[in-house]
Formats: C-alpha cells, structure tokens, sequence
C-alpha cells in the first residue's frame, strides 16, 4: 500500500489557488474583470465535477490493487495538470469571444461554452485530486483538509509574490511549475506501475516545463475593444512603458494624436498640449500632460467644470483627492495655489509619476515646492492628521457615456460614501469648500448619485437651511457638486453665474437659482438635475424621490459602499419595458453578470447534486433523510463559510485601500487558519465537538459590534501592522471556522465513506454559488446584514450536526473517531 | 483479365467490354452526332448555368432590397426616423457591401457589427438618427470624422452635396475608400489621417458628424463648423452608443448642446413626480 503523498497534495491545493488567481489576473488583462469573474466561477464547478465523477466510478480504497492504483491516479493527476494549464489558455487565446456581442451574436454563447469547457479541466483535475485524497485517507480527513487549506493559504501568498515579480506572459509558469512538484512528490515504489512509468512522466513533464521556458511564455491577445488597443492603432501610437504589480499591469503609450480633456467647454478654442495616456490592465486610466513651466499650456483645465472651486476660494490650501492621472493637480497649479496636496491612491502611477515619466512632466512631483503628491487613500490620509484646507477636491469619477457599461457596479469604492464625505467636511476651514466631480450618463444616474451624497452629507453637517451651503453646475459631459463650510454669499453665487456663463456650463442648483437658468447652454428635454435637487433638498420629498426614481441613487455609505450601483431590482419590468433586452447589460454589466453566474451555476448545481446519488447504494427511507441532512449540512456550511469571506474582504478594502490586497489577506488568513483548525478538531473530545459552532457564533457577534471601530483606529498604521493585525483579528475565527467540514466528515465517513466524493462535490458547488451570491447579497443588503445571515446559516448547520452526531457510532467515548 | 475482375465490378465490366469489341470505324462514325449532342448538352447545361446565375443574382438583388426595405421600416420608420431623404438613403446604400464579408448576412440586423480594428458599423437606427439630427440640406458640406467603414459616409454622400471623411487607421481608411470608388460616389473625399484638427482646407462645413469616442468635443472642430451648421458626437462603448449630443451653433456663433438618448425613456420623469 502507498503512504498518502501529503507533499502531493500540499503542492495541487497551492497550484488550484494560485492558477485561479493568475486566471483572473491574464483574463482580466485580455477581457474584463467581470468576465474574467464569470468564466472562471462557472470554470469553478470542476470541483463540483470531479465529486460526481468520482461517484460515478466509485473509486474504493478496497483491494490491494485498488490501493496501489492510487498512486498512479495522483501521478497522472499532476501531469494532466502540468499539460492542460498552458494549453488551456493557449486555446482559450484562439476563440474569439467578444463579451459585448452577447446580446446579439448567438455563436458568442458558443465561445463562451468553449470557455467553460476549458478552464473547468485543470479545475476538474485538482477536484480529482483532492477528492481521492479524502477517499484514500478517510480516516483521517482532517488531516487531509488541513494539508489542502494549507496548500491553498500559500497558494495566495505565491500568486501574490508572481504579481510583483513576473511578467503576465510567463505568470502560467507559477502553477505549472507548482503541478510539476506535486508530480515528483507522488514518487511511490509501491504504487502506480512502479519506476519505470514514474521515470517516464517526470522525464516528460520535465521536457514540457522546460519547451514552455524557451517558448517564452504565451502572448497575451488583447481585446481589440480595450482602451490599449484602441490606443495603440493612432498614428505614431508607441507603447513606452509597461510595469507590472498586483494592482495590475500598467502601461504608458505615447502619440501625437492623443488627447484628454474631460468635459471640456466647447468655448475653449485653443489647442491642448502633449500627453501620455495611462492604462490599467488595457482600460484607460488618465493621462499625463506634458508640463514645459510655462503655466499657460494649462489652461484648457480652466474650461472644465471641477475648477469652479478655484473661482470660489483663493488663495488657500488645496487637498486633491484621488486625482486619476494629474490633471486636478496642474489645475489648481494653473491657478496659482501655493500649497497643493494630492493623495494618489495607486502606489505605480505614482511612482511613474515620479520615476519615469519625471521629465515629461519638467519633474513637477518631486522638487516643485509648491506641489506634494503622497501614496495614500483619502481616508487613510485624513484620519491620520488635523490639517484643514480651503478646497478639498475629488477627481472624477464615472466615465464617460458610461462607456464602462457599469462594468464598476459592484466595486466597494469607500472615497464616495457619506462617512468618507463627513471626514471631508471635518478637515475644511471655515468657508472652505469640497467639490467632487462625475461624468454624465443617460439616463441619469451617477451624478445624480453624487447630488444626493452632498446633499445628506450637509444634512448631517450644517446647522442652516442645506441649499444655502449646497451648489451644483454641469457642462455637457461632466457635473460638479460643491459643498461649503459655510454658506455662499452672493458674491460667491455671482463668480458662479459668470463661470457657467464664460463657459457655456449651466447651473444645476445655488441658492436662489432661477429655473430660467437651468437649462440654457446643455439642453436637456427636462431639467432634470434642478428638478432633481430641488426635491432632494426638501425632507418631505426626499424618500419618495429615491421610492420613485428608476435606477438607486441613494447615497453610498460604508455599509454598502457601491457608488456605481444603480440597480434597481424592483424596476426591472419596467426598465425592460421602456430599454429592451438588449440595453439593461449595458447600463450595469458588473451586476448583470452576477446574476448570469449565479444562473448559470445553479442551473448545473442539480447534475452535481443529484447525479452522484444513482451511484450511492440505494437505502431505506432514513438512509435518504441522511442525505438530505447531509446536504442541507454541508450546503450551509459552505454558504457560511464563504458569505464570512465576502464580508471580510468588503470592510478590509476600508483598512487595506485596495480590493487585491484584501482578498489575498483574507483568503491567505481564512485558509491558513482553518487548515490549522481542521487538523486541531481531531483533538476535540465527544463534548467538545460543539465548541467550533459555539466559538464561531460568539465571534461573529464579536466582529458586528468591535470591527468597525477596530478596522477604523488601524487605518492610519503602517501596511505592515495593518496586516498583522488583520490577521490577528480574524485568526480565532478562521481557526474554529476550519473545524465543522472534517468534523462532519469524519462521521459521514465513519458511517458511509460512499457518501465522501459527493459531500467534495457539494463542497465544491458551494465554493462556487456562495461566492456569487454573497457578492450579490452584500451589494443589495449590506456587510452588518449578511454577517447576520452568515450566523444564521452557522446556527443552522450546528443544529443539523447536533442532528446528526449523537447518532454517529462512536469507536471511543471520549474522542471523535478521526 | 484477372487483374481487371479485382476491381471495381462495373468499372471492369466496361474494360472488359471495351476490350472484347472495339468499335470498327463505321460504328465511330456513328457515333459523331452523338458527341454533336453532348456537345450541345453542355452548350446549354452552360448557358442555363449562366441565365441562372442572372437570374439568381438578380433574385440576390431583389432580395438584398427586400431586406433593406424591412429593415427601414421596422427599424427605423417604426422607431420614429421620419425624414424621407435619410430614409431613402438608407433604402439605396447596400449595407451588405460595409461589413465584412463573413457577417453579410448579418448586415440588415438591429445591431452592431464589428468591422476590424476593434471598430464597429454601428446598429442602422443610430445612424439613422444621427443623419436625422443633422438636418441636412442637398446643398451642404460635411465633414465625417472616423470613416470606419464608409457607410455613414455614403448614406450621406446621397443627402448632401459634399461628404469630406477621415478616418485615423489607415486599412480601415483604404477599405472604404475602395468601396466609395466601387459605388461610383463622386462627392465623397477621403484622408487618412488625425480627424482631431478637422479639414481646415475644406472648411467652413455646414454638417459635421463625429463616430469616434472622445472625451471632449475638439476644439477645431467647432471652429471649423458654420453658424448655423451643427454637429453630431455619439457617446457610449464602441457597441452601445448611449447618448447622442447635438451641437448646434446659432448664426451669432451661440453653441448649444443637446442630449438625446437613443430609446424612449421619456416616462422617466413622471415615476417619482
């Protein structure tokens, strides 16, 4: 018989994890994020697969025979893994999917199934794995569990570390290589035909890994629809930079016939100067203008509506927040403000900034005395200091006709909530004032969104009448709110007439506006935005205005933080009656394909779960109300689990600024400690095999009371104690939450280890619709109510285990059978 | 002969007959008007060949019309597109001949095609209305910038006088160039080149209709449209335009915009009224 290869098993778990995040990362550079989500959760049911597989088969630890062949299994395992990871993609690459043709283009449905198909194999193959491992040890699956959280912990960590150090079009080398050290752990003189078909699949694997390395990695094909590619075809187009991070993969191109100059006022007449155009993974990312110390050059900034403030205030201290390239900073220097502060929340633009685009921009961002850029998050900066300024200003946010397609809306963005803008407001002095900018989109949403964040924001704020400290204006692209520490003097309203007036903008609203004004220059069928404020502004027609609009613009907070959500359930019939079909994906794609993948999983979920019980012995009828307890158990379980990961990630992108930092934080802790859990609940003696469910209870209830406050005294320590204490705050629950999936295990195993593949591919189904549908849920409930609802399933499943247990045959009294 | 019976049943037959009893030279002269009628067979299976294949492209055009004729009227017509010369433009252009040939069939669908590049026809009811918007007069000057396929430019080369188009990707540029030369449209002029700074040498123009993304409206581009012209700048991705602006500058040089979203949602309003 073979000894279980645990190093094996260690190195699949770490190459599954890391394989799936450098998917997301290569897919996200190609496609979109959202697809990229899609494609790979669907992929995801290859855990689910591999469970009915392996009931179907019914593969035994049985006969010697049976035993011995487990070697091989393992072996071929990692080699099929090894092959399949590059081919995969490399196939993938060759179809051409066009996500934006889905509405009309039936075949794409094709491409997409093709996409499925073939990033569900190496999934399928890793299922494989560790279900025959939990068969082949079913005694001691905790151990099993444990090594495979393990493996998956350090997976991230891996994938994390490739980020900064490899280049994406070698980033599939990371989990070939991983599945090529599983291979040579499952060396077995007794198993799986001996050394002679070992000798010969290392040999072979070694020769692929190293054909792959000379090859040079894959090239990655950009959608033709991405901003970079769209760049790169203008005349002169020169790609002249490219870095790359976890944030992403960075690049600069150069060409003369590049241009940004968001919302413009068609009364600037003159020319624009040189820029650079900034990309994120292919999608536009602000620009960078060529700065020669000679002021002028800038005064086309002058012409867009975020520099209505700079009319307002001056001389004073300026706060930019989030400025998306540079362009709020060279206005408010346009301007002549002495002091400029601007907190950049990506770290690489801002070394870009700083590094090698220095001498484009005359070196402004390091010697300029005037000017002080700072890596940070707005309101990781804030919190840490008491300084007060006379403007503090938002960059723009949105984009343009919603080219984005909504492809944001449920990104947690904790700059536009109404706690972010209370913090803003603290840090004003006396008359100064805060403006935040959005594009205008149609129908109308996202500006309207930022009115109805400034107007509770002074809500809460101002002791006077809220229109007094409240204006708003927009141009034919873009609106601007401004909210001042104080209330505008007619002075200040008369510098906003001639502003709009010099520019052709239109007010939206200041206090004693005239609806004659409202609609002049950008002539919308109705002034909606001054309609809009108007019953914003008043109490008694607030609620029935957010009641009554078609799409969500009540204002972000913390809780649920999603600025470019508009989605409006309750709506649906009717948005499907006065757009189409064909037109609701394009206002919100990011929510849409949250609720086309939680479809599409589910409409597979049945073949998962049903298919494998014709394979099970058919039983008596408390044979079959043993399933369903299983399932229901199980199913729970893995809900929790994972609705607990998702609400963690969504508060510790507050502590951590940025969503990749959180999930590898949260998914490294989660993994790590539950693994350590899981091996510690073979200690657990009879009576205490109620202490995980209990512990996890209480510190559920622990982090809805204690974590915001926690996660806010940390915001302003360094990444590393930020980290650290991450880490140490969600320590204990993961340690307990590692416990209840090999306790309930153990004692299907005890009872039927029949039942083991196909509680793995209800694991595995929950691994991947929890995930989905805790995105959703948090987007439309919040982080306090789905921890409630994560409690509820944990209370749930700890009385189907007290169903269960005391029914379980026992080999000690005192232990649980492990 | 034993090799012979190995094959193929009848083809041996027929050897082995051949070989038995080759045919003596009066038996050959028999045979001439035989050859005479197959001859005369495959005269005319070819000329039946050829009337069909007339006919069949004739029935093509017939039916590439039918096709265009549908397509105005349930796409257009019934979405509000009134204007009889844009309708009639759109009635004429073979929109089959702007896309690629792998999505010919595809050309007279409610939607977008992709055309290379990673540019896009767009949907005909956009186009459509854009054209519409611009009010265009039989004695204008127009200027397109963003040529893509050439479409555009052809359905209004049939509304105005003049069409001037640049188009920034230089394959893109030369296809459509081809086409205009194929369809004999002798109004519609051509570069490659940076649409950003208009066509200074041909302007004032009298329409100008812009089809490439942009995050402001260039500067020479207003400059270069007459008082009283007017101006049409889709917004949106390259596949769902969401927005249509209308800029209109008055005969004092007044510029006004206008925003008009491409489906009704004029109920809007009244949900929370």
């Amino acid at each position: 018989m073979i000894s279980f290869p645990y190093p094996a098993l260690f190195f699949i778990s770490l190459c599954t994890l890391a394989y799936e995040l450098i998917l997301m990362r290569l897919f996200s550079i190609v496609q979109w994020y959202h697809f990229a989500y899609m494609v790979i959760s669907v992929s995801l049911l290859g855990f689910a697969a591999s469970g009915t597989l392996l009931a179907a088969l019914n593969i035994r630890k049985g006969r010697q025979s049976q035993r011995n062949m487990f070697g091989l299994y393992f072996l071929l395992i990692s080699f099929l893994m090894l092959l399949f990871i590059p081919i995969t993609f490399f196939i993938a690459q060759k179809i051409p999917f066009s996500p934006f043709e889905l509405a009309w283009q039936k075949k794409q449905f094709l491409y997409l199934c093709g996409y499925y198909f073939l990033f569900l194999i190496p999934f399928f193959l890793a299922g494989c794995f560790v279900g025959l491992s939990f068969i082949y040890c079913k005694e001691n699956v905790a151990r099993v569990y444990c090594c495979n959280m393990i493996g998956s912990s350090a997976g991230v960590l891996v994938a994390f570390i490739s980020f900064y150090w490899i280049p994406p079009k070698m980033l599939l080398f990371v989990p070939m290589l991983l599945s090529f050290c599983a291979l040579l752990c499952c060396f077995s003189r007794e198993g799986g035909g001996g050394r002679s078909v070992y000798a010969v699949v290392a040999a072979t694997g070694a020769v692929f890994l190293s054909i792959w390395i000379m090859w040079g990695g894959i090239s990655l094909n950009i959608s033709p629809y991405k901003g970079i590619s769209h760049c790169l075809q203008l005349p002169g187009a020169r790609l002249e930079y490219e870095g790359y991070s976890p944030l992403g993969l960075l690049q600069v191109v150069s060409s003369p016939s590049l241009r940004d100059a968001p919302g413009l006022s068609l009364k600037y007449t003159k020319s624009t100067p040189t820029q650079k155009a900034l990309f994120m993974d292919g999608n536009a990312n602000g620009v960078v203008t060529e700065f020669n110390n000679d002021r002028s050059s800038l005064e086309y900034l002058d012409y867009a509506t975020f520099s209505l403030g700079y009319h307002l205030v001056f001389p004073g201290r300026v706060l930019i927040l989030k400025p998306e390239g540079e362009t709020q900073i060279l206005g408010s220097y346009f301007h002549g403000y002495d002091q400029i502060k601007a907190i950049e929340s990506h770290r690489d633009i801002l070394s870009l900034l700083k590094g090698p685009l220095n001498s484009f921009t005359q070196n402004i961002y390091n010697n300029n005395q005037h000017i002080q850029v700072e890596a940070s998050s707005p309101r990781e900066y804030l919190a840490g200091q008491n300084s007060r300024y006379d403007i503090i200003q938002l960059g723009l946010t949105g984009s343009l006709g919603g080219g984005g397609g909504g492809i944001y809306a449920t990104e947690e963005n904790y700059v536009y909530t109404i706690e972010a803008f209370q913090e803003y407001f603290k840090h004003l002095n006396p008359d100064g004032i805060l403006t935040a900018s959005a594009w205008l989109n149609n129908p109308p949403r996202s500006f309207l969104k930022l009115i109805t964040l400034a107007i509770e924001t002074l809500e809460r704020e101002v002791q006077t009448e809220i229109g007094l400290s409240f204006a708003a204006i927009r141009s034919w692209g873009t609106g601007t709110v401004v909210l001042k520490r104080g209330i505008f003097s007619p002075e200040d309203i008369s510098k906003i007439r001639i502003f709009c007036e010099k520019r052709g903008f239109d007010p939206v609203y200041f206090s004693g506006i005239h609806p004659k004004e409202v609609n002049k220059y950008n002539i919308l069928e109705r002034p909606l935005y001054y309609d809009s404020s108007i019953h914003l502004l008043d109490q008694d027609t607030r609620e029935q205005f957010y009641a009554g609009y078609i799409f969500n613009v009540r204002p972000p907070t913390d809780d649920k933080p999603y600025f470019s959500h508009y989605f409006k359930l309750s709506a649906i019939s009717y948005l499907l009656k006065t757009l189409g079909r064909d037109w609701i994906p394009f206002l919100e794609w990011g929510y849409i394909i949250l609720w086309g993948t939680l479809v599409q999983v589910l409409v597979f979920a049945p073949i998962f779960i049903f298919l494998p019980l014709f394979f099970i012995k058919k039983g008596s009828k408390p044979r079959m109300l043993m399933k369903g307890r299983n399932f229901v158990f199980f199913s729970l379980l893995g809900l929790a689990f994972m609705f607990l990961e998702m609400a963690f990630v969504q508060r510790f992108i507050f502590l951590l600024n940025h969503p990749i930092y959180a999930l590898a934080l949260i998914i490294f802790t989660l993994t790590l400690f539950s693994g350590i859990g899981s091996l510690s609940s073979q200690s657990l003696g009879k009576k205490g095999v109620y202490l995980p469910f209990t512990a996890i209870m209480v510190l559920i209830c622990f982090y809805i009371f204690c974590l915001d406050p926690l996660l806010k005294t940390l915001l302003n320590c360094t990444v590393i104690w930020k980290s650290l204490s991450a880490v140490f705050l969600l320590a204990p629950l993961a340690f307990f939450m590692g416990m209840p999936f090999p306790l309930g295990l153990q004692v299907v195993s005890n009872r039927n280890s029949e039942y083991i593949p196909w509680i793995w591919g209800i694991n595995g189904l929950a691994s991947v619709v929890a995930p989905v549908l805790g995105s959703l849920l948090i987007v439309n409930i919040g982080f306090y109510p789905l921890m409630f609802v994560s409690l509820a399933l944990y209370l749930f499943a700890f009385l189907f285990f007290y169903s269960i247990f005391p029914k379980c045959p026992q080999r000690d009294q005192d232990k649980i059978p492990l | 002969m034993a090799t012979i019976r190995k094959g193929h049943p009848k083809i041996g037959k027929i050897i082995v007959t051949m070989q038995k009893s080759p045919l003596p030279p009066e038996q050959m002269k028999k045979r001439k008007p035989f050859c005479f009628a197959l001859f005369l067979f495959f005269a005319l299976f070819l000329l039946f060949c050829h009337s069909s294949y007339g006919i069949s492209r004739q029935s093509d055009k017939a039916n590439e019309k039918k096709l265009r004729d549908g397509m105005v009227e349930k796409q257009l017509v019934e979405r509000g597109i009134k204007e009889p010369r844009v309708l009639q433009a759109i009635r004429t252009i073979p929109r089959h001949l702007f896309v690629p040939e792998k999505y010919t069939e595809s050309a007279y669908g409610d939607f977008p095609l992709p055309i290379g590049y990673g540019q896009t026809i767009p949907q005909p009811y956009i186009g459509a209305l854009m054209s519409e918007l611009l009010e265009a007069k039989k004695t204008d000057v127009a200027l397109e910038i963003g040529t893509g396929s050439g479409y555009q430019a052809a359905v209004l080369g049939l509304i105005v006088k003049e069409v001037y188009t640049i188009e920034i990707i230089p394959q893109l540029g030369e296809a459509a160039g081809k086409r205009f030369e194929k369809l004999g449209f002798k109004n519609i002029t051509l570069k490659i080149g940076d649409g950003y700074l208009g066509w200074n040498d041909h302007a004032p123009f009298d329409r100008i209709i812009v089809t490439a993304v942009t995050t402001h409206v260039p500067p020479p581009l207003i400059q270069q449209l007459k008082n009283g012209g007017k101006m049409v700048i889709p917004i949106g991705n390259p596949f769902q335009i969401q927005n249509l602006m209308l800029i209109e500058k008055s005969d004092e040089g007044t510029i006004t915009t206008r925003s008009i979203l491409p489906v009704r949602f004029a109920p809007l309003i009244h949900q929370w009224k």
